[in-house]
């Protein structure tokens, strides 16, 4: 059933279990955090050559694992991005000029151009990669209020706090109206028409979810809501964070020296 | 008398061009508890909403502690806590303890404040021990009891809940009750409340405004539960005790008993009485 389908989505992709365990990188301070994802993400931006790109996701998934993130879920949650670059790299195969592999009359297949595609995918891997593993090893309001103490401005914040809760909502309203609908089906339905049902509800989902979120709004407006997150957790930075800052730094220089100094390709 | 709350000729239209209330009028003194009855549709959770601030009355206006409640509105919140009725709008955060101190910290209180008030609210309500689990994934009960402790929570000067009974078991209404009643007599809370059980209003509530899109009538609940007739007219029925020693008044001729009850308790001592003293 959709709605078996729709309690799957939201484990994998919502879940935060993983992020209240107690393991090495949940016990990282969310400030350094996203400070060393966005200095992985630049560094993996400038990376030219494949092989920084394989070490900086080797990297970043052993510490998943050692954050016991299981390597299914991890795995599910990243490769969603890159499956669609997967597709808008292809082209890339085929028009890049250069030393062939493969010549049909039509089809060309470079070298140069299976290169500058698995770059490509590697790149916005890796950075999904980090982006993912900072989202699963943090609580959501944790990540807003590391984003505010970093001075990141507010109309950012508010966007993607609100944005997170309505995915919640839509989801919830998606649920209980397929749940309706299951309670009066009687007969077994094809996927098909499964889908179809869904499509012809999903205007009535959007309208629904608006309404619900303008009312959700109004309940945190009654609340005292003045556009910041705050919460309880204490962040401070100690040992731990330190000694981790420095080694992502460290990886950053040794991957930007390689590249850029001593040419390794 | 302070006034807790004034609202002057209020109509409101929703976006559509509805009209869910037309020139409505009342006043709530302070440390008062008044019930909003009405059927279906009667605009009940609108004019609360309304009272809260959180829609913008179309026509008339509204005061709150003697402010108008356009002026100052946060301030204003802050004193005002609404229970909606429908607690899936209440509840937004990924965990329960997370939505119980939103409120707070809003409000800037310490964290040691917050945490105590928190663990206070969720034990008021019956729901210690469920911190860490996700809102929507409680049962229709545990929800509306989240949503209501999500409120208690800010210690808020007027109190305004919208069916706060539905799908409640009989120990938890027992509790809400103890609830109010604690929040009324020890806090000075004002109460207003909206709901159609009958039975419960005698427990919570002084007095009523009988509501259907325009103030029907309002009066003590005595006075409101005598006038059958127009409870009846406005789709809504009397608390079982009341309809009971109506047909007994009936059955034994005249009014034999004077004033009605409202409650079990009240009814129990009618009928001791009666049963010491037949005549
Ligand atoms: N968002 C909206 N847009 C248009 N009309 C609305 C909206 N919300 C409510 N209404 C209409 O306004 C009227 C009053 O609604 P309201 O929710 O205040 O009733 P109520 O007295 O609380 O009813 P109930 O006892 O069922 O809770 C209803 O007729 C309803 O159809
Ligand atoms: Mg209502």
């Amino acid at each position: 059933m959709i709605s078996n389908f729709l309690n799957l989505f939201e484990d994998i992709f919502f879940n935060e279990k993983y992020s209240s365990l107690n393991f090495i990188i949940q016990k990282i301070d969310p400030r350094v955090k996203i400070f060393s994802s966005i200095a992985l993400i630049s560094i993996a931006i400038l990376a030219k050559s494949i092989l920084t790109l394989i070490i900086l996701t080797s990297i970043i998934f052993i510490l998943s694992i050692v954050s016991r993130i299981p390597l299914k879920i991890f795995l599910i949650r990243t490769s969603l991005i890159p499956l669609f670059t997967t597709l808008i790299a292809l082209p890339l195969i085929f028009i890049t000029p250069g030393n062939q592999i493969l010549n049909l009359n039509f089809i060309n297949i470079t070298t140069e151009g299976v290169h500058k595609a698995l770059i490509f995918i590697l790149r916005v891997w890796t950075c999904v990669n980090s982006l993912i593993l900072l989202t699963l090893t943090t609580k959501f309001s944790n990540i807003i209020n590391a984003m505010e103490k970093l001075k990141i401005p507010k109309i950012f914040t508010v966007m993607i706090s609100i944005t997170y809760r309505f995915i919640f909502l839509s989801i919830n309203e998606a649920y209980r109206m397929l749940l309706a609908k299951e309670s009066r089906t009687f007969k077994k339905e094809s996927r098909l028409k499964e889908i179809k049902t869904l499509a012809s509800m999903l205007s009535t989902l959007f309208i629904r979810s608006y309404e619900r979120g303008e009312r959700v709004y109004l309940a945190m407006m009654a609340r005292g809501y003045n556009g910041s997150v705050n919460n309880l957790e204490k962040m401070s930075i100690n040992r731990r964070d330190v000694v981790f800052i420095l080694i992502v730094l460290f990886i950053c220089i040794i991957a930007l020296s390689s590249e850029y100094f001593l040419g390794v390709s | 008398m302070d006034l807790a709350i004034e609202v002057k000729d209020l109509s409101y239209s929703y976006p559509d061009g509805f009209l869910a209330l037309d020139r409505v009028s009342l006043k709530v003194i302070l440390n008062e508890r008044v019930a909003i009855l009405g059927p279906n549709g009667a605009g009940k959770s609108t004019l609360l909403m309304l009272i809260s601030g959180l829609l913008k009355p179309s026509k008339g206006s509204i005061h709150i502690l003697g402010r108008p409640i356009d002026e100052n509105i946060h301030k204003i919140r802050s004193e005002i806590g609404i229970v909606f009725q429908d607690p899936d709008d209440q509840l937004f955060c990924p965990t329960l303890w997370e939505d119980v101190t939103f409120g707070p910290l809003n409000m800037g209180l310490s964290e040691d404040e917050v945490v105590k008030r928190g663990k206070e609210a969720l034990r008021m309500v019956g729901l210690d021990g469920y911190e860490e689990r996700a809102p929507h994934h409680l049962s229709a009960g545990e929800k509306k009891k989240a949503a209501i402790a999500t409120v208690l929570v800010m210690k808020p000067k007027i109190l305004i809940l919208d069916e706060p009974t539905a799908n409640l078991d009989p120990k938890g209404k027992k509790e809400l009750v103890k609830i109010i009643d604690n929040l009324h007599k020890n806090q000075k809370i004002t109460l207003i409340i909206a709901t159609h059980d009958m039975d419960f209003i005698p427990l919570i509530a002084d007095r009523a405004y009988i509501l259907n899109k325009r103030i029907i009538a309002e009066g003590n609940l005595e006075d409101i539960f005598s006038d059958s007739d127009m409870m009846m007219k406005a789709g809504l029925d009397l608390p079982t005790v009341t309809r009971l020693f109506e047909f007994i008044n009936e059955f034994m001729g005249s009014d034999k008993v004077k004033p009605i009850p409202l409650t079990i308790e009240q009814a129990l001592q009618e009928i001791k009485r009666l049963l010491k003293n037949p005549q």
